[in-house]
């Protein structure tokens, strides 16, 4: 914080020094970009960690990855070492040295998320627990869970109990379900502390010369600048959605974030706070460089304006006018 | 199933740099092929042969010569990505020279990032990720075969001026396409496995080399790199060589599974599509075993980008 500037914010009970998140997928267990010389993680709000599940999982076979037109799709299909792993060599380990840490969950079955939730709970070591209902790459479960509301509700519900208050629970939204506003409204009843969106949006890539599909899944989950557009939206129609209901619940908004005017766009169209992913991917340290852009922002708005609110962060959320 | 091997070694941590390096030299190569020669000197004394740089491709930034006015204005957001690449492109090291502070990629134009990188002219700025990956092991002293399919000649030029640099004795077997689309020069010098034509480059370093074309050009083998390695292995003393490969998937594969039957050690450079080329976003991998008859995904950028042959599940 310089110059009066006010960055943090608080969701679901966590206090975060400023709104910027690294999102799950392109930071590992925060643990290999400590390879990097110039690696700040205090820099950022919080790291939210590589979605895990019960046993370790392998993945999909590769080609995983393809940049196609302003974005990137992807198909890891949850390659996880397991949550008996992860407490065991991860989470005693500095993951955050300083920044928050939020676990990404992911199962088959409610029972199996449950379970996960249970154990992760049950060791510690980290701030909130994001429930990955979304995840277009793996053939059961997943985004199955994040389209249909009574799902939803039903995986959040069995975490909610699993973790049983120790920990605020983060329900993460696809964009491939018919009414994101409903899937987010149930998640809540059934005990969501906050909602992220949205996931990756379902795509995919052909090789014309080879007459293939170029991912080995076929299906991908596609990120980047060129999702932002359909992330705004839902983003504020979830937003409008629990105002609506009476539900003050903050909203964790994502999808093609590269600037800090990108952050700040999510952040007026209703997030409390962001995460960044497929940006990292060409600029490993741009967590950091959007959280200062965002500050910068703030001082410019005040010198222009003078009203000590546009120094503060949390005065943007929702803030759009219409 | 093996379980992903989730954490770094601490010995690397710190390890990787953000360096902007300055074009000295752009060099079109045979066909499609490019050279690019970068002032980097950090990255310059530090990478090792095998290891690999992961480029921001977007393109020369506009040159200072050109500007009206300064600085120029930072582009932003889409106007920053628009129809360029947003992935870094993996390209290994093909030349190093710590004491001048400079290291060379020579690459093939396949896509929209390696297009972009070949439009870079002396005096641009390209922001380069590295040293990344495991490089080549060469603490052996057993006399060198490097087996290169086309562009797989790049990183194992940087190897071979290692090796010779060590007193160890070095051979080349290149396989190529035809002459043209061969991105070195060669010579007529050599005279080993029938070949005529050799590689001028690994001529000049003090290495020998021998090429097959699949155009059955002057002086070459005629057909596969595999059809030039099948006489090398059939030689006296050929078992007493450590191989280092680089080339496609299925050359290797062959190279590999030939090499394995003779009983030679050996590594293999692998390529794959990347992400972060940091080892966070698992997108890179390739099928390893581990101990016992399991196997598992390992990370091409991280765990590799060299492995022992017989590790890879070709």
């Amino acid at each position: 914080m310089s110059g009066g500037v006010r960055m943090n914010v608080e969701v679901a009970g966590v206090n975060l020094k400023n709104p910027v998140l690294i999102a799950s997928g392109v930071c590992g267990y925060g643990l290999d970009f400590r390879r990097l010389a110039d690696y700040r993680p205090e820099a950022v709000g919080g790291l939210v960690l590589k979605g895990t599940t019960l046993k370790p999982r392998e993945g999909n076979p590769p080609i995983r990855i393809v940049e196609t037109a302003g974005g990137v799709l992807n198909s890891i299909g949850l390659q996880n070492m397991g949550v008996d792993a992860l407490i065991r060599d991860v989470l005693p380990q500095p993951v955050g040295s300083g920044t928050a840490v939020i676990l990404n969950i992911a199962g088959h079955n409610v029972e199996e998320y449950a379970e996960v939730a249970q154990r992760c709970a049950a060791a510690g070591g980290f701030n909130a627990l994001e429930v990955n209902i979304s995840c277009p790459n793996v053939a059961k479960g997943g985004m199955a869970f994040g389209t249909d509301p009574c799902m939803a509700a039903e995986v959040v519900s069995a975490v909610a109990s699993a973790v049983n208050g120790r920990f605020p629970v983060i329900a993460k939204l696809s964009p491939a379900a018919g009414d994101i506003a409903a899937v987010g409204l149930a998640c809540v009843e059934a005990g969501a502390d906050a909602l992220s969106l949205i996931n990756t949006v379902p795509g995919m890539a052909i090789d014309a010369r080879r007459r293939r599909p170029v991912l080995a899944n076929v299906v991908g989950g596609l990120s980047g600048p060129a999702i932002k557009p359909i992330a705004l939206l839902r983003v504020r129609q979830v937003f409008l959605a629990l105002k609506r209901a009476g539900k003050d619940i903050p909203l964790i908004g994502m999808g093609g974030i590269v600037t800090a005017e990108d952050a700040l766009e999510f952040i007026l169209a209703g997030a409390t706070a962001v995460q960044i992913g497929t940006a990292t991917f060409y600029d490993p340290l741009i967590g950091a460089r959007v959280a200062e852009g965002l500050e910068e922002m703030l001082l410019d708005n005040y010198r222009c304006s003078g009203r000590e609110t546009d120094l503060d962060i949390s005065h943007y959320v929702g803030a759009l006018e219409d | 199933m093996g379980s992903p091997k989730p954490t770094t070694d601490s010995e690397q941590n710190g390890s990787v740099l953000q360096e902007t390096g300055r074009v000295m030299e752009s060099l079109p190569a045979y066909g499609n092929h490019h050279i690019l020669r970068i002032h980097a000197p950090e990255i310059a004394a530090a990478i090792q042969p095998g290891q690999f740089l992961h480029i921001y491709c977007n393109g020369p930034a506009e040159r200072i010569s050109d500007r009206t006015t300064d600085p120029a204005p930072e582009p932003s957001g889409l106007e920053r990505l628009q129809r360029k690449p947003l992935l870094r492109r993996p390209i290994s090291v093909f030349r190093r020279d710590p004491a001048e502070g400079e290291i060379s990629i020579l690459f093939r134009q396949a896509g929209l990032g390696t297009e972009a990188l070949a439009v870079y002219g002396a005096g641009d700025n390209v922001d380069m990720l590295g040293p990344l990956g495991r490089g080549f092991d060469t603490k052996g002293d057993a006399p060198a075969l490097l087996i290169a399919g086309g562009i797989g000649i790049a990183p194992l030029t940087a190897l071979a001026a290692e090796l010779l640099g060590q007193g160890r004795q070095v051979t080349v077997l290149a396989g190529m396409r035809d002459a043209a689309s061969f991105p070195l020069l060669l010579d007529n010098s050599s005279t080993i496995l029938g070949c005529k034509a050799g590689i001028a480059l690994m001529c000049e370093m003090g290495a020998i080399s021998a090429i097959a074309s699949e155009a059955g050009e002057p002086g070459t083998h005629p057909g596969l790199v595999t059809g030039l390695l099948k006489m090398f292995l059939e030689q006296d003393g050929a078992e007493d060589y450590e191989a280092f490969i680089c080339g496609p998937g299925i050359m290797m594969s062959r190279v590999s599974a030939m090499l394995i039957e003779a009983g030679l050690p050996g590594q293999a450079l692998l390529e794959e599509r990347m992400g972060c080329g940091i080892g966070a976003c698992m997108a890179c991998v390739c099928r390893t075993r581990t101990e016992g008859d399991e196997t598992e995904y390992s990370r091409v950028c991280v765990d590799g980008p060299v492995f022992d042959i017989r590790e890879v599940v070709w």
